[in-house]
C-alpha cells in the first residue's frame, strides 16, 4: 500500500524526466543515427550548454524561480565578445578579455534585474521574462545605433555598410572553439573538449561550495520562507539581489562559452532563446520552480539535446520532412516548460491536500483517543 | 549586520585585497588585450618597388615553428598571429644556414606586410603596416531567424586543424 | 546580574489607539528566574503590552505609549524588535517562525550560524564564510539539553509534530547568549496535553538557569501549574498581581471575565419550544488560516438561536465559513436531513442558508455599488429573484422597481440611515453597513442564517440595534440563527444555547443563564482536559 503510494509519488515527481526519456528512446531508432554520432553530439552540446544551465541553479535556490532574466547576462557576454572582435583579440585570451569586459556589465544588469524582481515578489518569472524584452530594446539601441556612431568601432568589418551599427552575423573566427581546442582530448574516436569541461567542473564545485557558505544558507532560508528569514535578521532583499547577480554573471560567461563553440553570433537574436532553452533543459532534467540540483542540469542538457539531435532526422525518416522535427523541437521546448509549471502547481495542490488530511487525522488522533478504544 | 563590527585590521586588509583585485582586473584586461591581440601578417615574396630586392625562388618561411611556407617570387601568404613577439626562420634555397630573427609587431596594427626579400637583403622597412583601401564590404545579410541554439547544421565541432 | 532587583519593571504603562484606551496604568515587575503568568480575555491588552515591550513599529506609529519600561533599572525604549533582542528579550510567537525545510539545528541557529572564514571573505565580506556544521549541531544539542527535552537535531521541521516545533522555537531563543527574558505567547495552544506537560517542565528548567519568563496562556490550569506569579489583565487594567500559591483556576477565570454584568443582558433561556432539527453537523473540519476547526459536531433546531463563543484563533469563525463553503472543509452537514455539499457557496445558499460574514468589507459588501444592488444581489444570483424575462425569456433584465421596493422596505425595517437606495455602500457607517449585510441575508429569506461577529467594529447604539434586529427576525419570522461572536455578553443576550469553541472543538454547550466562571473555564481549556481525562480513565 505505502509502496504503491511512494511509487506513485516517484512517478509524479519525475513525470517530466520519464516522459522525455520515453520520447527520446522511441525517437532514436527512427532517426537512424549511429550511437557514436549521438554520443559525440552529446559531448559537444554538454560543453556548449551546461554552463548556461548551471546559471539557473542559485535563483531557484533563493526561491526566485527560473531566472528568465539570465538573458541580460547573455547580452552582456555578447557585448564583451563584440568588443573582443572589435579589438581583434583572439584565442583563449580573447574569451577571457570578453568575459572580463562582460563582468561589470552583467553585475550591473544583475543588480537592476534583482532590484526589479524584489518589487515583484512572487511573480519573478514573468517579470524577468518581460524585463529581458525591455533590456533587449536597450541592447539593440546600443548595438544597432550607437556603435560606430557614438562609440568608435575600430574594425569596419563588423559594421553595417551604412557605417554604424553592428552586422547581423558576426564571425567569431578569432575565438572560435579556442576554449574547446585548448585541451582537446581524443579518445577512441571521440573529441573531448577537456578545458571546457574543467571550467564546468570548477563551476559545479563552486556551486556546491557556495551552498555551504553563510550566504548560501541565507539564500536557502530566503527561498524557503522570506518572512521567517526577515524576522531572523537575514537581509532578504539584498540576498535575492546577490543571487540574481551571480546568476547573471554566470549567464554572461555561459553565453561566451556557448558562442565560442558555435563560432558565429547572431548579433541581435543569439540571446533571444538563451533563457528559454536553459530553462527547458533544467526542467527536463527534473528540476522544478522550487528545487534544482546539479544532476538535474546534466540530465536535462543530455535529454533535451538528444531529442534536438534526433527529432529532425526522425521527422525526415518518418514523415519525409525535417521541418516536422524542427517544429516538434519548438513544440517540445515550450510544451515542457508549460507541463512542468502545471505539474508543479498540481503537485503543490496535492501537497496542500495531503497536509489537510494530516490536519484532520491529527484531530481524530488527538481528541477522543480513549473513546475510540 | 555582521559587517558593522569588522575590526580595523581586517577592514584594512579587505580594503587592500579589494583594491588589489581592481588593479588585477585592469592588469588582466590589459594583459589579455596585449597577448591576445591578433595580427594578420602577409608574408610577401615580391620584388621591392625600387628593385633593390628581388623575390627569392623557393624560400621556406616558418613563423613560430609552424609548418614552413614554400615561397616563390610573387607569392603572398596570409599568416594569423597572436601577440607581438614572434620568431621568423627563413631557409634559403642556396643551402646557407637559415636566417633566424625575432619579429616585433606594433600593438596597434591589424594587418602587416612582411617582405621576405627585404628581410633577407637586410633592408629597413621589411615590416610595414598594410592598409586596405576600398576594401569591398560583404553585403549586409538579412536579419533572419538565426537560431543558432537549435539548428543542427550550424558549425559544430569540426576542430580547427 | 543581581538576583535581588527586578530585571524588568513595567511602570505605569498606558496606551491608547485613537482615543480607545487599551492599556491603563499597568505596573508589574519581573525577577530573574521568575515565571510570570499573564492572563486576560481577548482585547484585555496582552498583545499590546507585548508589542510595547518589543518596540514593535506599530506602537510608535500610533502615538507611542505612556509610562516607563526598565531593564535592570535603566529605562529602555526600543525602536525595533531587533533592539529588544539585542537587549536580551526573546519572544516565542504564537505562529511558528520556523523554516519548514530546515532541520532543527538549522532553525535553532538561524542567522546565528557558526562560521569559519573562507578566502573569499576579504573580497565579498563575511557572508562568504563557510558554515561550521558540527559546531552548529553542538550548539543546538546544548540548547536542547538545557530545555531537557528530546529533539532530533537533524529532523526537518516539516516532519516533526507541532510540539517539537514549539521546543525548537524556544531552543532558538535560549541559544542567544544574552537572552534573559523570554516571552511565550500561547505556547501550548497547539500542543497536545502530554506535549504541554513536557513544555512546562522545560520552562521550569529554563527558569532555573536564571531566565525570567512571561507566560501568556488561556489555559489557566497551566498558568497555575508553572507560574510563580500571575497578572490578570482586564480591559487594559492589571486588576490582579499576586503569587500563584493558593490561587485556584476558578478564581483566575472569574477575575478574567468577571466584568460588571448588566442585569438586563440575559434575555434568552426563557424555555422556548423549538421545531424539528434543522441543521446537523458532524465531524466538521475547516482549514481556515488562524481559525482552524478540527472536529465539530452540533445540531440546531428550527427557530433556535445558537451562539458560538470562545477566544480568537480557536476556530469559532471557521465553523460558518466552512459550512458556507468559503474555506476548504470536510465532514457532513445536513439541512433538514438532506446533505449539503461543502466547498460550494452556491450550493449552501441554494439549500436555504445565508451568511453574514465577519469580513464585511471584503466578503459581505460590494462597496462601490448602490444599496439596492447590495441588498438584492444574493437573491438575484441564487434565486433569480428581481429579474424580469424579456423577449420571451431570451434575456433577463433587472427588475429595478422591485429592487427599489425591497430596499426601501429594509431601510425602513432596519432603520438604515442613508440618503437613498442608490447611495454607495462604502459611504455608510459601520453599523449601517452591517445592517445592509443583514438585509442582504434576509432578502433571500433563509431558513438558517449564520451571523459572524455582527457587532464587530460598530458603536454601542448600533450594536443594540443589530442584536434587536436579529432577535426580532427570529421571533417574528421564525428564522433560525447561528451566531458567532467574541463577545460573550451579546451571545448571552440573545442566544438560546451557547457553545464555547476551544482548539477547534466544542468545549461545551451552556445555557445563557450559566455563570460567567463556567464560560471562563470552558475557554481556558480546562473543561476539555477534564473531559479527556475522564474518557481516558
Amino acid at each position: 500500500m505505502s509502496g504503491k503510494k511512494s511509487l506513485g509519488r516517484f512517478l509524479t515527481e519525475n513525470a517530466v524526466v520519464i516522459l522525455f526519456l520515453l520520447i527520446t528512446i522511441a525517437a532514436i531508432p527512427s532517426s537512424g543515427l549511429s550511437i557514436q554520432y549521438i554520443l559525440q553530439e552529446m559531448i559537444t552540446r554538454l560543453g556548449r550548454n551546461t554552463f548556461l544551465v548551471l546559471a539557473l541553479i542559485l535563483p531557484i535556490y533563493a526561491g526566485m524561480g527560473l531566472n528568465f532574466g539570465m538573458t541580460l547576462g547573455a547580452m552582456s557576454g555578447q557585448l564583451g565578445l563584440i568588443l573582443a572582435i572589435n579589438f581583434n583579440v583572439g584565442g583563449v585570451e580573447g574569451l577571457a578579455f570578453a568575459a572580463l569586459l562582460g563582468t561589470p556589465v552583467s553585475v550591473l544588469m544583475g543588480y537592476i534585474c534583482g532590484s526589479v524582481l524584489n518589487k515583484a515578489k512572487g511573480r519573478e518569472m514573468v517579470t524577468g521574462y518581460m524585463l529581458a524584452f525591455f533590456i533587449n530594446g536597450i541592447y539593440q539601441l546600443v548595438i544597432l545605433y550607437m556603435m560606430g556612431a557614438i562609440f568608435p568601432i575600430r574594425s569596419p568589418a563588423i559594421l553595417l555598410s551604412r557605417g554604424y551599427g553592428i552586422r547581423n552575423t558576426l564571425n567569431l573566427e578569432g575565438v572560435r572553439q579556442s576554449l574547446d581546442n585548448l585541451l582537446m582530448l581524443r579518445l577512441g574516436g571521440y573529441a573531448l573538449p577537456l578545458a571546457t569541461f574543467i571550467v564546468i567542473a570548477v563551476l559545479c564545485a563552486f556551486v556546491i561550495w557556495f551552498k555551504k557558505t553563510k550566504l548560501g544558507q541565507d539564500m536557502r532560508a530566503v527561498g524557503h520562507d522570506m518572512t521567517v528569514a526577515e524576522s531572523a535578521g537575514v537581509p532578504v532583499d539584498r540576498t535575492r539581489i546577490i543571487a540574481i547577480i551571480i546568476s547573471t554573471v554566470l549567464a554572461c560567461y555561459g553565453q561566451i562559452i556557448f558562442l565560442q563553440n558555435m563560432g558565429n553570433m547572431a548579433t541581435y537574436n543569439a540571446h533571444d532563446q538563451t533563457s528559454f532553452f536553459a530553462v527547458a533543459a533544467i526542467l527536463v532534467g527534473g528540476a522544478s520552480v522550487k528545487k534544482a540540483s546539479i544532476p538535474n542540469v546534466f540530465i536535462g542538457v543530455i535529454l533535451l539535446h538528444v531529442l534536438f539531435v534526433v527529432t529532425p532526422r526522425a521527422g525526415q525518416n518518418l514523415f519525409g520532412s525535417a521541418m516536422i522535427g524542427e517544429y516538434f523541437r519548438q513544440f517540445i521546448g515550450y510544451g515542457v516548460i508549460a507541463l512542468s509549471l502545471v505539474l508543479y502547481a498540481w503537485r503543490a495542490r496535492k501537497d496542500a491536500l495531503r497536509a489537510r488530511e494530516g490536519l484532520r487525522r491529527a484531530s481524530i488522533a488527538a481528541a477522543p483517543e480513549g473513546a475510540a478504544k | 549586520m555582521s559587517e558593522k563590527k569588522v575590526d580595523p585590521k581586517i577592514a584594512a586588509r579587505r580594503l587592500l585585497v579589494r583594491g588589489g583585485l581592481v588593479v588585477a582586473y585592469v592588469f588582466l584586461v590589459g594583459l589579455f588585450f596585449v597577448t591576445g591581440k591578433g595580427h594578420t601578417v602577409l608574408v610577401d615574396n615580391k620584388d621591392a618597388a625600387d628593385g633593390s630586392a628581388v623575390g627569392i625562388n623557393g624560400a621556406l618561411v616558418s613563423i613560430d615553428g609552424r609548418e614552413a611556407l614554400e615561397q616563390y617570387p610573387g607569392d603572398r601568404d596570409i599568416v594569423l598571429l597572436k601577440g607581438q613577439r614572434h620568431r621568423v626562420r627563413i631557409q634559403l634555397p642556396s643551402g646557407e644556414p637559415p636566417i633566424e630573427m625575432s619579429l616585433a609587431l606594433p600593438l596597434n596594427t591589424d594587418m602587416l606586410l612582411l617582405s621576405i626579400p627585404k628581410l633577407v637583403a637586410k633592408q629597413a622597412g621589411y615590416l610595414e603596416e598594410f592598409v586596405q583601401r576600398d576594401q569591398p564590404r560583404p553585403a549586409d545579410e538579412k536579419v533572419g531567424d538565426n537560431n543558432a541554439f537549435t539548428s543542427p547544421d550550424a558549425p559544430v565541432t569540426t576542430p580547427a586543424p | 546580574m543581581g538576583q535581588q532587583g527586578p530585571i524588568l519593571s513595567v511602570e505605569h504603562v498606558s496606551k491608547e489607539f485613537y482615543g480607545n484606551v487599551v492599556l491603563n496604568d499597568v505596573c508589574f515587575e519581573l525577577k530573574a528566574g521568575e515565571i510570570l503568568g499573564l492572563v486576560g480575555e481577548n482585547g484585555a491588552g496582552k498583545t499590546t503590552l507585548m508589542r510595547i515591550l518589543f518596540g514593535m513599529p506599530v506602537i510608535a506609529e500610533t502615538g507611542g505609549y505612556k509610562g516607563r519600561i526598565c531593564l535592570d533599572g535603566q529605562e529602555v525604549r526600543f525602536s525595533s524588535p531587533f533592539d529588544a533582542l539585542d537587549s536580551g528579550i526573546g519572544m516565542v510567537h504564537q505562529e511558528f517562525s520556523l523554516i519548514p525545510g530546515f532541520t532543527t539545528t538549522e532553525n535553532i541557529v538561524l542567522n546565528r550560524e557558526s562560521m569559519r572564514p573562507s578566502i573569499l571573505n576579504d573580497v565579498f565580506g563575511d557572508r562568504m564564510s563557510v558554515l561550521d556544521r558540527p559546531d552548529m549541531r553542538k550548539r543546538a544539542e546544548a540548547a536542547i539539553a538545557k530545555l531537557g527535552v528530546k529533539l532530533d537535531p537533524d529532523l526537518l521541521i516539516s516532519e516533526m509534530p507541532v510540539g517539537h516545533k514549539q521546543f525548537t522555537e524556544i531552543a532558538r531563543e535560549i541559544t542567544r547568549t544574552k537572552t534573559r527574558i523570554l516571552v511565550l505567547d500561547e505556547p501550548t495552544a497547539v500542543l497536545t496535553e502530554s506535549e504541554a506537560e513536557v513544555l512546562l517542565a522545560a520552562l521550569r528548567n529554563i527558569a532555573k538557569l536564571g531566565i525570567a519568563i512571561i507566560f501568556i496562556s488561556h489555559r489557566l490550569r497551566e498558568v497555575v501549574d508553572v507560574a510563580d506569579r500571575v497578572v490578570v489583565l482586564r480591559d487594559g487594567l492589571a486588576i490582579k498581581d499576586l503569587p500563584v500559591a493558593g490561587v485556584s483556576v476558578r478564581d483566575i477565570a472569574s477575575w478574567m471575565v468577571g466584568r460588571t454584568v448588566a442585569a438586563d443582558a440575559v434575555a434568552g433561556g426563557e424555555g422556548r419550544e423549538f421545531g424539528d432539527e434543522l441543521l446537523k453537523v458532524e465531524g466538521l473540519w475547516v482549514d481556515m488560516p488562524g481559525e482552524t476547526v478540527r472536529d465539530v459536531s452540533f445540531s440546531v433546531r428550527k427557530g433556535e438561536i445558537l451562539g458560538f463563543g470562545g477566544l480568537a484563533g480557536q476556530g469559532k469563525l471557521g465553523i460558518p465559513n466552512g459550512i458556507m463553503g468559503l474555506y476548504p472543509a470536510g465532514g457532513s452537514v445536513g439541512l433538514r436531513g438532506k446533505g449539503v455539499p461543502l466547498d460550494s457557496p452556491r450550493a449552501a445558499l441554494e439549500a436555504g442558508m445565508a451568511f453574514v460574514s465577519e469580513d464585511r468589507r471584503g466578503v459581505g459588501l460590494l462597496l462601490d455599488e448602490s444599496l439596492d444592488w447590495n441588498i438584492a444581489f444574493t437573491a438575484m444570483q441564487v434565486q433569480g429573484a428581481y429579474l424580469r424575462p424579456i423577449l420571451g425569456g431570451l434575456f433577463k433584465i433587472r427588475d429595478e422597481a422591485g429592487m427599489r421596493k425591497l430596499t426601501e422596505e429594509y431601510v425602513g425595517a432596519l432603520d438604515i440611515k442613508c440618503t437613498s437606495p442608490k447611495q454607495k455602500a462604502k459611504e455608510l457607517s459601520g453599523g449601517n453597513q452591517q445592517k445592509i449585510c443583514l438585509a442582504k441575508a434576509f432578502a433571500v429569506k433563509p431558513d438558517l442564517l449564520f451571523v459572524s461577529e455582527p457587532t464587530r467594529g460598530i458603536d454601542v447604539g448600533a450594536k443594540k440595534l443589530v442584536l434587536d434586529t436579529l432577535h426580532r427576525y427570529n421571533r417574528e419570522y421564525g428564522t433560525t440563527i447561528v451566531m458567532v461572536s467574541s463577545e460573550l455578553e451579546e451571545l448571552r443576550a440573545i442566544c438560546d444555547r451557547i457553545a464555547i469553541v476551544d482548539e477547534g472543538r466544542i468545549a461545551g454547550i451552556l445555557p445563557p443563564t450559566a455563570e460567567l466562571p463556567e464560560f471562563g473555564l470552558l475557554m481556558s481549556g480546562l473543561a476539555a482536559r477534564n473531559a479527556r481525562e475522564a474518557v481516558n480513565a
